[in-house]
C-alpha cells in the first residue's frame, strides 16, 4: 500500500515538475530572460533526480543500489536555486528595490547553523558525505533566503516572495528527511507523504513569481 | 574477447592522418573527434575499476557508475582547451559537440563489436539514440558554459551543476536502454526527441545578456 502511495505521490511530483518545465521553457523562448533558464534548470534536474529514482523502481524493482546518482540531480536542483536567487539579488539592486541591509545582519547565520546541526543529527541514521553536502547546500540557499527576506523591501520589483518560498521550502525539506528518519513508524509515513505533497504544490509558486517580477 | 584498445587504433590511425594533413578548423574538429574517442577508451578502463572497487555487477555498474565517470572524462578535453588556449565561444561548442560524437561513434563501434552487427533495427536505434544523448548532454554542458553566467565562480557552480544534472540524464537513459523491448525504444527515443526540440527553439540566437 506504501509503495502504491509513495510512487502515485513521485509520479504527481514529476508530473507537477514536468508541466511547470514545459512553462519555464516556452516562457525563456519568449521572453528571452535568463531566470526562465534557471528555473528551467532547477525544475529539469529536481525532476530527473526523481524519474531515476522511478525508473529504478519500476524498470529494475528496486530503488538503486548506489543512491548517489539521484543525490547529484538534487543537489544541482538546490545549486540553480541558489544562482536564481543570486539572479534576483542582483535585479533587485540594478533596479534599486533593496532597502539598506543595516538590521539583523547575524541572523542569516542562524541558517548554516541550524542545517550543520541537522546534518549531525541525520548522520546517525544515514550517510556521512551526502548529509555534509546537503548541510553545506542548504546552508548557503536558507542564508540566501533569510537575507534576501530581511532585505527586501515589499513593495513593486522586490523578490519578497521568491525568497519567502525558497524559506518555506527548505524548511518544508527538512521537516520531510526529519519524518523520513521514522519511517517504520506507520503514522509518520502519511506525514512523510503530506509533507512531500506540500513540496510538490509548492514547485508552480516560483513560475508565478518569476513570471510576476521579471519584465520583459 | 574484444580488445578495444585495438579497434581504438584501428579508427583512430587515418584520423590522425588527416589531422596532419588538414588545417585549422578541419583540424581541430578531428582532434575533438578524436579526444571523445580517447575519452570513451579511458572512461571504459576507470569504470571497469569502480565496478571492481564498489563490487557491482556491469549492469548495475553501467547504471550507476558509468553515467559519472563518462561525463566527468567527456569534459576534460574541453576544459583543457578551455584553459590552455582561450578559444572563441563558437569555437568552444562546437569543440563540445565533436567530443560529444567522437565519444558516441566509439561507444557504437564498442558495442558493435561485442554484440555483433546482425540486428540492422536494434543498431539503427541503438545508434541514433546514442548519438542523440551524447550530443544533448554537449549541449546542456555547453549551455551552462557559456550562456548563463559571466563571473568565473558562478560559472564554475554552474558547470557542476549542469554535469551533476547531465550525469543524472545518462543514467536514465542507461536505465532504459538496458530493458528489452518498448521501454529501450522509448528510452532512445527521448533524447532524439529533445535534440530535434532544442534545434527548433535554438534556432535564434541564445542571448541572456
Amino acid at each position: 500500500m506504501d509503495a502504491i502511495i509513495e510512487s502515485l505521490e513521485n509520479a504527481l511530483q514529476i508530473a507537477v515538475l514536468g508541466i511547470c518545465g514545459i512553462f519555464s521553457l516556452v516562457r525563456m523562448h519568449s521572453v528571452r530572460e535568463k531566470s526562465y533558464l534557471l528555473l528551467f534548470a532547477f525544475y529539469g534536474s529536481f525532476l530527473l533526480g526523481d524519474l531515476y529514482w522511478q525508473v529504478c523502481l519500476l524498470c529494475l524493482g528496486d530503488i538503486p543500489r548506489i543512491s548517489i546518482v539521484s543525490d547529484l540531480s538534487w543537489c544541482a536542483a538546490l545549486l540553480f536555486l541558489y544562482l536564481l536567487l543570486r539572479a534576483a539579488g542582483e535585479a533587485e539592486v540594478s533596479d534599486g528595490a533593496a532597502a539598506a541591509f543595516s538590521v539583523n545582519k547575524g541572523l542569516p547565520w542562524l541558517a548554516p547553523v541550524f542545517t550543520a546541526a541537522m546534518a549531525v543529527f541525520f548522520i546517525q541514521n544515514g550517510k556521512i558525505v551526502s548529509n555534509i553536502v546537503y548541510a553545506v547546500l542548504m546552508g548557503i540557499l536558507l542564508y540566501t533566503a533569510v537575507k534576501g527576506l530581511l532585505r527586501t523591501e515589499t513593495g513593486k520589483g522586490g523578490f519578497r516572495l521568491l525568497y519567502l518560498t525558497v524559506f518555506i521550502f527548505c524548511l518544508l525539506e527538512y521537516a520531510l528527511w526529519t519524518v523520513s528518519c521514522f519511517w517504520e513508524l506507520v503514522a509518520f509515513r502519511y506525514v512523510y507523504f503530506c509533507i512531500d505533497i506540500m513540496i510538490t504544490l509548492s514547485f508552480p509558486f516560483y513560475l508565478k513569481i518569476i513570471k510576476r517580477e521579471v519584465r520583459p | 574477447m574484444t580488445y578495444v584498445e585495438n579497434t581504438f587504433i584501428c579508427l583512430a590511425a587515418p584520423l590522425l592522418l588527416a589531422v596532419l594533413c588538414l588545417k585549422k578548423d578541419w583540424r581541430r574538429a578531428l582532434i575533438f573527434l578524436l579526444s571523445g574517442m580517447t575519452s570513451c577508451l579511458l572512461s571504459a578502463y576507470v569504470s571497469s575499476y569502480f565496478t571492481m572497487v564498489f563490487k557491482l555487477d556491469p549492469v548495475t555498474a553501467s547504471h550507476e557508475i558509468v553515467p559519472a565517470v563518462e561525463e566527468i572524462i567527456k569534459i576534460l578535453p574541453v576544459l583543457f582547451y578551455l584553459l590552455v588556449f582561450e578559444p572563441l565561444k563558437k569555437h568552444s561548442i562546437s569543440g563540445i559537440l565533436m567530443v560529444a560524437v567522437g565519444f558516441a561513434t566509439f561507444e557504437n563501434v564498442c558495442f558493435m563489436t561485442s554484440n555483433g552487427t546482425g540486428e540492422l533495427f536494434d543498431l539503427l536505434i541503438r545508434g541514433f539514440g546514442t548519438g542523440a544523448m551524447h550530443v544533448v548532454c554537449g549541449a546542456m554542458v555547453a549551455v551552462g558554459l557559456f550562456f548563463l553566467w559571466d563571473r568565473a565562480w558562478l560559472r564554475a557552480t554552474g558547470l557542476f551543476a549542469v554535469l551533476c544534472t547531465v550525469i543524472t540524464f545518462h543514467a536514465v537513459f542507461n536505465v532504459l536502454v538496458s530493458r528489452p523491448g518498448i521501454i529501450s525504444w522509448i528510452g532512445s527515443a527521448v533524447p532524439l526527441a529533445m535534440l530535434l526540440a532544442g534545434l527548433i527553439l535554438l534556432q535564434g540566437k541564445m542571448d541572456f545578456s
